[in-house]
């Protein structure tokens, strides 16, 4: 189906590559409806835009949680797994919002609540860590320019 | 809402395997007890708006964002 976006203009999607989160996204209850897509199409980045499929001007920047803290980890409830019917750990996708300010040296990745996206049917949560280690407001500054600073 | 009264080292049950307990009570400090099975989650409810705030902060990305310009910028910070 095709639709008009405001980032990345008129994008073409496959019925099987919608996500849907069917309790949508904190603070947005109506939008149930993304698609990856990338940053940019013309530049290989570890960032991709989740974008809504009900408002063409609503678009997260995402990343790969790994990329960045490879120990990063989070354990997903039984009542999580049977609502997202995740059957194995391989078919799961694990994606961080992150938030760019307007100094965008200064941006952040919320590690308190990822995106956990079954990529076997686009089922996806974004769900709550309880562990105490995590910060809704990670810098993802290089650590060289953090010394500095 | 459902609204009771309980008494220090009293609890409620919910459903047969959370009891929540008030352990304390200083001033306007409730010290409560929460007994669940692992798989349980429980949240201090600010967590929760924390949450929605970041949301809201996060989907409101600057129109002069550069793609090219962040991407360059993270690389420096990426785990090899």
């Amino acid at each position: 189906m095709k639709y008009e976006t405001a980032r990345s203009g008129s994008i073409e999607i496959q019925e099987k590559d919608i996500i849907l989160f069917p309790d949508a996204l904190y603070g947005f209850d109506q939008e149930k409806e993304f698609a990856l897509l990338p940053l940019d199409p013309k530049i290989e980045s570890p960032m991709e835009w989740l974008q809504s499929l009900r408002t063409r001007e609503l678009a997260f920047v995402v990343t790969d949680p790994f990329l960045f803290l490879p120990e990063y980890q989070m354990i997903l409830s039984d009542r999580e797994r049977t609502q997202l019917e995740i059957e194995s750990t391989e078919s799961v996708k694990v994606r961080v919002i992150v938030t760019i300010p307007k100094i965008h040296t200064e941006m952040t990745a919320n590690l308190v609540a990822p995106l956990v996206i079954n990529q076997k049917n686009g089922m996806a949560k974004q769900i709550v860590l309880t562990s105490a280690e995590y910060d809704t407001k990670h810098s993802l500054m290089p650590s060289d320019n953090k010394e500095i600073s | 809402m459902l609204v009771l009264t309980r008494k220090v080292g009293e609890s409620i049950q919910i459903n047969d395997d959370v009891k929540i307990t008030v352990i304390e009570v200083k001033g306007r400090n409730i010290r409560i007890g929460i007994d669940a099975p692992k798989t349980t989650k429980v949240y201090r409810e600010e967590v929760f708006l924390k949450i929605k705030e970041e949301n809201k902060t996060a989907s409101a990305t600057p129109a002069e964002f550069d793609p090219g310009k962040i991407t360059d910028f993270i690389a420096g910070n990426l785990k090899k």
